[in-house]
């Protein structure tokens, strides 16, 4: 009886153990300070935040190739891209799938789709989800607008790049944009995280 | 609709027939707003609803639609109702919602949720939500007063005991 109970014990803590491990870590908030990194970038460079020392901030945005509300982002990406980094804030983007569960979103393939797409900016890939499980990225696609202050970078605002997915002629609230407009004013963010519907990232299977 | 009209008698008899040869209803599905959901979530009943947000295009969502209909079938006689939130493209009801569900039968209708401002509402729904899909939540408001979220993959298994366990309340 003893043993028996002392079993189930053990049972239900290695559960506990198990579901603990499934919840993803809270990640970053906004005002943190963003963790730097070292990831290939599509034109097979290795890139960093520090590489980035012009910059005011950067639009760091995890998305991807196979999820179909990044696919309809993409154009817009591109135009934040051209608006804002010759303000200073360009955007980097990073690939957090695991490629085994979605090929689609495979190194080779990324190469492909920033050539395709003509993408302006570093397509990064996340290949051990390291800083996707560091930032809090839970979907694509997933911004974190970042400001630079002294030499770090700190998270400004964290969510929807916009409030219509479907529709880029019916958008209302440019939250990226009305958060990087806020940051080159010297003001708050006045809506510093949002959410938004996204394909979940999809981490390796242990 | 209009065509539906032209020829009522005919429709009439093919629903008959169709309700009396399928065990499982015909598929409906129609395009809802936020109040109309909200009416579901908030109902008075002592039926335990589950509500499953998904998408065609969410590959691991369409995984697991097969759980949801074994788990209604071994389960079809209790106080229990699944309802299927699509969050599709609006404009891809016709052209890619109704076509999928010509070939997949659910076990509940199918509502396309037409709220494309995503953060004025998921916080509603439930606020722990990321707003990463498939989630389902599990309503039983007049048997246990609770209101389970899953966000991500739900086993059938892990559904079915869950919900076994919300039935039995008395």
């Amino acid at each position: 009886m003893k043993k028996s109970s002392a079993f189930t014990v053990l049972l239900l803590s290695l559960c506990l153990v198990f579901t603990s491990f499934k919840v993803p870590p809270p990640g970053l908030n906004v005002g943190d300070k963003a963790p730097d990194f070292k990831l290939k970038n599509v034109d097979g460079s290795m890139k960093s935040l520090a590489d980035y020392k012009s910059a005011k901030g950067i639009i760091l945005i995890f998305t991807c190739n196979h999820c179909p509300f990044s696919v309809a982002y993409e154009d817009r990406i591109l135009a934040l891209d051209q608006q804002y980094a010759p303000k200073g804030f360009p955007v980097v983007a990073i690939n957090p799938n695991d490629a085994v569960s979605v090929p689609e979103d495979s190194w080779d393939n990324m190469v492909i789709r920033a050539k395709d797409k003509k993408f302006t900016f570093a397509y990064l890939y996340d290949e051990g989800q390291n800083i996707a499980q560091t930032y809090g990225a839970a979907r694509t696609p997933h911004v974190f607008l970042l400001q630079k202050v002294g030499a770090d970078f700190v998270v400004k605002y964290i969510g929807a790049i916009d409030d219509n997915t479907d529709n880029p002629d019916q958008v209302k609230n440019r939250y990226v944009e009305d958060a990087i407009n806020d940051v080159l004013g010297g003001k708050p963010v006045a809506v510093p995280f949002t959410k938004a519907i996204g394909c979940t990232v999809k981490w390796k299977k242990a | 609709m209009s065509r539906t009209l032209k020829s009522p008698l005919k429709f009439i008899l093919i629903f008959f027939l169709m309700s009396a040869f399928h065990p499982i209803k015909a598929q409906q599905a129609s395009i809802i707003k936020l109040a109309e959901l909200t009416e579901i979530i908030n109902r008075n009943t002592d039926t335990v609803y589950v509500l499953n947000f998904w998408a065609t295009w969410c590959k691991p969502c369409v995984a697991e639609l097969p759980g949801f209909i074994s788990v209604a079938s071994d389960l079809q006689n209790s106080k229990l109702k699944f309802y299927f939130i699509s969050l599709d493209f609006k404009r891809e009801f016709e052209s890619r919602l109704i076509p999928f569900l010509e070939k997949q039968s659910l076990p509940g209708p199918v509502y396309l949720l037409d709220e494309p401002d995503y953060n004025s509402w998921i916080n509603l729904i439930e606020p722990t939500w990321q707003g990463s899909i498939p989630a389902t939540l599990i309503i039983s408001k007049n048997v246990d007063n609770h209101h389970q979220f899953i966000e991500g993959e739900i086993t059938p298994e892990d559904l079915k005991r869950t919900l076994i366990l919300k039935l039995l309340k008395p």
